[in-house]
């Protein structure tokens, strides 16, 4: 798992757990009172409007309003501000409220109605009652205009129809009963009675009661005016008194009141609903608090475990490290050890050599030495015989003479015989040669045992003033039984000295040479040694014209332990130990090999020695060993 | 009326900056000197109209409003604008018994006038609208007037990039769109007041009326009509049964659906034959009269009211001298408007 998708599961639970916080923030934010208080504000203003309403209504009713303009205005004041509060409303989102505004809403509508009905009432039962006087007044008129000419009619001719006097008591009564049924009529206006009431409504029947006939024209018009208008006043002044009980009855404020208690228990409810929130976001921000405190906790039990990690692991690499120095340890002795035993194996070689360089000189010295002894017995009985005769000639003759005689004579043979067979076998000049050649053996030892001592140095210090080239010399001598069967050609150009350990160059050119002629055989082997003098100091080339190297073990010809030799024929350590030396030195080495064709190292030196006081390469020099 | 606008400015003036008293004192000073000139009339039932500034409408609204007026992209066909029943020439109606609305189509009703509309309490003869906005909607949706609707009406005007341009500039919130297109054309109407001779009689002018004017006005009290006809718009206030007094409608003949007016919005029984009770303001130019565009003159007219809405009988001079008084109602500068 990529670790950046690691933490997405962490993140989202941090986000989670944040966004439930930011939630409860919300929920427990502050309710705005201005929006309660505003709402309030507006059922105040409401009921204020509602009962200047009322107000102007009741003087409207008394005449007090000249117009309805006053009793119009509300809703002016209802269409700019009920949308506002409907809008509240539907943002509360709740049930009761919504109920409560359309039940307000419907008082509301109720009540404009039932005012349209009263300015329809209102303004027809003032015309009437306007009127109704002047109608009446006019009726008396009327009634006098008629008696009048019912008079003159009279007066003035006796013979016209009598009609008209038949109408002055009804007329007058007629006009009386108008004035009562005026006088009544106001009183009901003022304070409607049932009683007066059905006075009026007696007397408007008895106004209508007479046919029409009975009348002139002109006065039953009137009536019927005056009766039409008197009923429309009872019958306007009725539902008027109904439309205005209807309106005080219509219960705006009540639900009004009911609407802003609605209102203020939505708040409180919210108020409550934010209390529980409240609790919620205290809990839970004591339970994230816990959280953090437990996380806190394991963090730094972590840290304490990893303060202790850190400890042990300090211990643990003091551990290792013991343990990986005596493992190195005990590698470099075992390292040491093959080493040791590539140079005993070496040595082993050397020694080889060495005791046959030896063994020829030895032997000869040997056979000469046991020729000598088993002279030695002729001379023992040349000297015992020549002792008797020496001691008969000079002893004094005691006794017979002549055997004396005699016995000196044969004596004298005897010494005689032994002299002349010695010089007759050329003894002594035999001895003699046997002792030279003796000499000449002890001589070739000798010469073999200082070639090695050279070649060893170990009577010079460690790192010399060296010619390369007497290395060279010095190396062919000891490898002699090595590379007698071989064609050595040397190509020794002019070399300064150079510093370096003599020893381990030596060791160097023995372990070349010794390879090249191991490559190469008996009868065409070539083993060309060149050196050459270089900017940097010297330059050695081993050639041979032997088997050559595979490509592919050419890569690890250097490497340790790589040999193509049979088990127990080479360690594989020698050209690694080569190729350190060099590089110890400061120095160079390559190869150059064709199969079938022959290989080449070539080695650069410096001419100062790297003066690199290195333990191993100090304890590698084969010179210590040795 | 200048010293109404005086007092309103001043009004707004005490409202609005409350200033140091001593200004306050000198603009009170000054307006003393004006009302010296002509006391308002107290007690009357008819008010003096309102200034139009005091209305504080967007003089960018009424601007936009006006060119919608105009616009006949309102109607299906193209044919029909507001002003098409609405003119400003006649009367702020069209002069017909029944007016012609989209595809030549007769109306059922007689279009009462676009000015003062803005004082009636509501809309239409049969006050189905409570503002001039909701007005706007239902002649626009009336298949009848205009037959059109907001999305399409909208998506034409938006084509208009000037139009969208003023439309942005009035309305910066939300520019073009039906609500906004209503108002603006509410909001011309509203500025649509006609200030006529009688307002300054109202307003103190002793010379604004004659004798005989007055005495009409007089008789316009004293007979009743002003039960009805009161207010600023003198009408336009209340609602009235159309033949209290004496059935006009049998007398008439062929009731037909529009007859019944308020009942149509309410249905109920005592709403049938139920008007708004009309502005009197103008209507010596608004012939023919009464919903039904019945009558052709104003004496005429005169006459019906008294036989069905007051129930009595008025001599000839009086009804003379009533018109008289009607025809000082007559907006004074309507060539301005127009």
């Amino acid at each position: 798992m990529k670790p950046s998708l690691r933490y997405v599961p962490l993140f989202l639970v941090s986000a989670g757990l944040i966004a439930i916080l930011g939630a409860l923030i919300q929920k427990t934010r502050s309710i705005d009172t201005t929006n309660i208080q505003q709402i309030n504000g507006q059922l105040r203003e409401l009921k204020q409007v509602d009962a200047t309403w009322n107000l102007d209504i009741l003087r409207s009713k008394i005449g007090i309003n000249k117009n309805y303009d006053q009793v119009t205005t509300p809703l002016q004041w209802l269409q700019k501000n009920q949308p506002i509060l409907m809008a509240e409303v539907k943002q509360a989102d709740v049930t009761a409220i919504k109920q409560a505004a359309d039940e307000l809403k419907t008082a509301i509508n109720e009540k404009i109605s039932l005012v349209d009905r009263f300015k329809m009432q209102n303004a027809l039962l003032k015309n009437s009652l306007r009127f109704l006087p002047t109608a009446v007044g006019q009726l008396r008129d009327q009634v006098e205009a008629v008696n009048l000419s019912a008079d003159s009619t009279v007066s003035n001719n006796a013979t016209t129809p009598s009609l008209p006097k038949t109408f002055s008591p009804n007329l007058t009564k007629l006009e009386v009963t108008a004035n009562e049924m005026l006088t009544e009529l106001l009183k009901y206006n003022l304070a409607p009675d049932e009683a007066i009431k059905t006075r009026v409504t007696g007397l408007l029947d008895s106004l209508t009661a007479e046919p029409s006939s009975k009348y002139p024209e002109q006065i039953q018009t009137q009536v019927n005016m005056i009766v039409n208008h008197a009923r429309t006043i009872l019958k306007q002044k009725e539902s008027e008194d109904q439309v205005l009980t209807s309106i005080e009855q219509v219960p705006i404020t009540a639900r009004i009141d009911h609407l802003g208690a609605q209102f203020e228990q939505g708040f409180n409810l919210a108020l409550q609903e934010k209390d529980k929130w409240r609790l919620a976001l205290v809990s839970y921000s004591g339970a994230l608090l816990l959280l953090l405190a437990l996380a806190m906790f394991a963090v730094w039990r972590s840290y304490r475990s990893l303060d202790q990690a850190n400890a042990s692991l300090e211990q643990r690499v003091d551990e290792r490290t013991r343990d990986l120095s005596t493992a190195l340890g005990n590698l470099r002795e075992s390292q040491l050890q093959l080493v040791q035993s590539e140079k005993m194996a070496s040595l082993g070689q050397m020694v080889a050599g060495v005791a046959h360089e030896i063994n020829t000189p030895l032997a000869y010295v040997k056979g000469g030495l046991e020729i000598l002894n088993a002279r030695m017995k002729d001379v023992d009985t040349l000297v015992n015989a020549t002792s008797n005769l020496m001691t008969l000639m000079t002893k004094d003759i005691e006794g017979d003479e002549e055997a004396h005689e005699q016995q000196l004579a044969e004596q004298f043979a005897s010494v005689q015989d032994l002299s002349s067979s010695f010089i007759e076998t050329e003894a002594v000049s035999e001895i003699k040669g046997l002792l030279g050649d003796g000499l000449h053996g002890i001589g070739q030892i000798s010469e073999i045992v200082s070639n090695l001592k050279d070649f060893s140095r170990l009577d010079r210090a460690r790192v010399a003033e060296f010619n390369v080239n007497d290395g060279v010399k010095s190396t062919l001598k000891i490898a002699h039984h090595i590379v007698k069967h071989r064609r050595i050609e040397q190509q020794l150009g002019q070399l300064p000295s150079i510093l370096c350990s003599p020893s381990q160059i030596n060791q160097v050119l023995l372990n070349l040479i010794t390879n090249a002629c191991q490559a190469t055989s008996d009868q065409e082997g070539v083993v060309t040694i060149i050196t050459q003098a270089t900017e940097q100091g010297v330059s050695i080339q081993v050639k041979d014209n032997g088997s050559g190297i595979a490509p592919e073990h050419l890569s690890k010809i250097f490497d340790p332990f790589f040999t193509t030799k049979k088990v127990g024929e080479g360690t594989g350590l020698g050209l690694s130990i080569v190729q350190r030396i060099i590089k110890e030195h400061g120095g160079e080495i390559s190869i150059d090999s064709k199969l079938g064709v022959g290989t080449c190292f070539t080695i650069l030196l410096p001419r100062e020695y790297q003066a690199e006081s290195n333990q191993e390469f100090n304890e590698l020099s084969l010179g210590e060993a040795a | 009326m200048s010293t109404h606008l005086v007092c309103s400015w001043l009004r707004q003036r005490l409202l609005v900056s409350a200033t140091s008293l001593v200004l306050s004192s000198v603009v009170l000073g000054s307006s003393a000197v004006v009302i010296a000139a002509g006391t308002p009339l107290v007690g009357e039932p008819i008010s003096p109209l309102p200034t139009l500034d005091s209305l504080q409408l967007d003089p960018k609204k009424i601007k936009l409003g006006e060119r919608l007026f105009q616009d006949t992209r309102f109607s299906k066909d193209n044919s029909t604008a507001c002003i098409s029943c609405h003119n400003l020439d006649k009367g702020g109606a069209d002069g017909r018994k029944n007016s012609i609305g989209v595809r030549q189509q007769l109306g059922t009703i007689n279009t009462p006038t676009i000015f003062n509309s803005g004082l009636n309490f509501h809309q239409f003869w049969d006050g189905r609208s409570d503002s001039l906005e909701d007005q706007v909607d239902k002649v626009v949706h009336n298949p009848h007037e205009l037959d059109m609707n907001w999305d399409d009406l909208v998506k034409i005007l938006k084509s208009d990039a000037n139009l969208v341009a003023d439309f942005n500039a009035a309305y910066p919130q939300e520019g073009l769109q039906a609500a906004n297109i209503q108002n603006a054309l509410a909001s011309y109407e509203r500025s649509l007041l006609t200030p006529s001779r009688f307002d300054r009689h109202l307003l103190g002018d002793a010379k604004a009326l004659d004798q005989d004017e007055l005495k009409g006005y007089q008789l316009f009290k004293d007979y009743g009509c002003v039960a009805c006809h009161q207010g600023v718009n003198v009408g336009g206030n209340m609602f009235q049964k159309f033949g209290v007094m004496d059935d006009y409608f049998a007398k008439r003949g062929s009731v037909t659906e529009a007859d019944f007016g308020r009942f149509n919005v309410t249905k109920q029984e005592a709403d049938k034959f139920v008007f708004k009770v009309p502005s009197l303001r103008n209507v010596a130019l608004t012939a023919p009269y009464f919903h039904d565009g019945s009558t052709d003159t104003l004496n005429a007219a005169v006459d019906v009211m008294f036989r069905h809405q007051l129930g009595r009988t008025a001599s000839d001079e009086d009804k003379r001298l009533i018109v008289k008084f009607l025809n000082t109602l007559t907006g004074e500068n309507l060539g301005g408007k127009s």
